[in-house]
């Protein structure tokens, strides 16, 4: 049976966040959800409002993959095993909650080091903020014409 | 602090009518513009605003205004005319193609809640905002600042700021004190309101 999209963005969370606290796994699910409510842009058109259409979109979040680079990624949402923190992060992210500091942000990553890019890739977006281990990204004017 | 001047008089001390507060009277009419369509006829027993303020109790009732449709409809058409008059309140005024498919960041913003918050600065409103997951908190007041995570609440009576996250906002409801003065003027002058 598959997951629900609540299901799926807990696993998500824990998945991509899990070691952030929980401050950063707020952040990473207000990414999900705000690439859901997109206005425009390439997030708009693919997700179409739903959560699993984000989750799963292609080259998006490497834990929704079970392959990396052709190779097994054993860190991926099917091998996540959700606590009561995931799913109430999950239902507060799809209630509408945000962190104010990512309330617009689209893209985060691990830069694996102590600073984060100025631009996300194809200059899409700028950087915002950095929690935890992540640097969070606001869409600019070029993401609009994604 | 600085005191924020605003236009709003205070209404005449409430009053009740036949049971309900007049504050609970359905404004929607005059505030949300309706398509004129013939023959077309309101129900005599509009559904009140309910008042829920807070969640958790119960609403102050749903129940109707029970008046006589005649003095109802009278009412309502000269409703109409106010809202011919100003129809163009709250509304953006945008083109489709922003709201669809924004551009940039900026059109993006320009269709968004924040963007007509900031609009109507100075505007009395009541708020609602989710606490949590489930239940809802309102505050009313002037709204006073909007920025990029927050808005600014003044409330007169009591004199102070209430600084409330943005991004907790659920539905907000606009007053315009204009039309505010003028429903009252009509409610006065058939005889609904009483004024001391």
């Amino acid at each position: 049976m598959a997951f629900s999209d609540r299901e799926l963005l807990a696993r998500l969370i824990q998945c991509e966040a899990g070691g952030e606290g929980e401050n950063g796994m707020k952040a990473v699910a207000g990414v999900v959800m705000n690439r859901v409510h997109a206005k425009g842009g390439e997030y708009a058109r693919v997700g179409q409002g739903s959560i699993r259409n984000i989750i799963f979109q292609p080259y998006q979040f490497v834990c929704a993959s079970e392959t990396e680079g052709g190779a097994y990624n054993p860190q991926n949402i099917y091998n996540m095993r959700p606590e009561q923190i995931h799913y109430d992060i999950a239902d507060w992210a799809i209630a509408g909650n945000r962190l104010p500091d990512v309330a617009e942000s689209l893209w985060f990553y691990n830069p694996f080091g102590p600073t984060c890019r100025s631009l996300f890739p194809s200059n899409v977006g700028y950087w915002q903020t950095r929690i935890g281990d992540h640097c969070f990204y606001n869409p600019t004017d070029a993401y609009y014409k994604t | 602090m600085v005191h924020f001047q605003n236009t709003y008089t205070p209404a005449a001390p409430r009053q009740t009518m036949n049971g309900r507060p007049i504050s609970q009277m359905d404004w929607s009419s005059e505030i949300t513009p309706e398509p004129e369509t013939q023959g077309q006829t309101h129900p005599a027993s509009d559904t009140g605003m309910g008042g829920m303020r807070m969640s958790g109790e119960n609403g102050m009732g749903s129940g109707g205004m029970t008046q006589p449709s005649g003095s109802m409809e009278g009412i309502q058409d000269q409703g109409r005319q106010i809202i011919q008059s100003g129809d163009q309140y709250l509304r953006s005024n945008l083109p489709m193609e922003v709201i669809e498919a924004p551009l940039t960041a900026d059109e993006a913003y320009r269709g968004s809640m924040k963007a007509k918050l900031a609009k109507y600065v100075g505007s009395y409103v009541v708020a609602t905002f989710l606490v949590g997951t489930q239940s809802t908190v309102s505050w009313e007041g002037i709204l006073y600042d909007v920025g990029n995570d927050f808005l600014t609440i003044y409330q007169e009576p009591r004199d102070r700021y209430i600084v409330t996250d943005i991004y907790s906002l659920k539905y907000i409801e606009f007053y315009d004190t204009r039309r505010r003065e003028m429903c009252e003027a009509i409610l006065r002058e058939n005889g609904l309101q009483n004024n001391n």
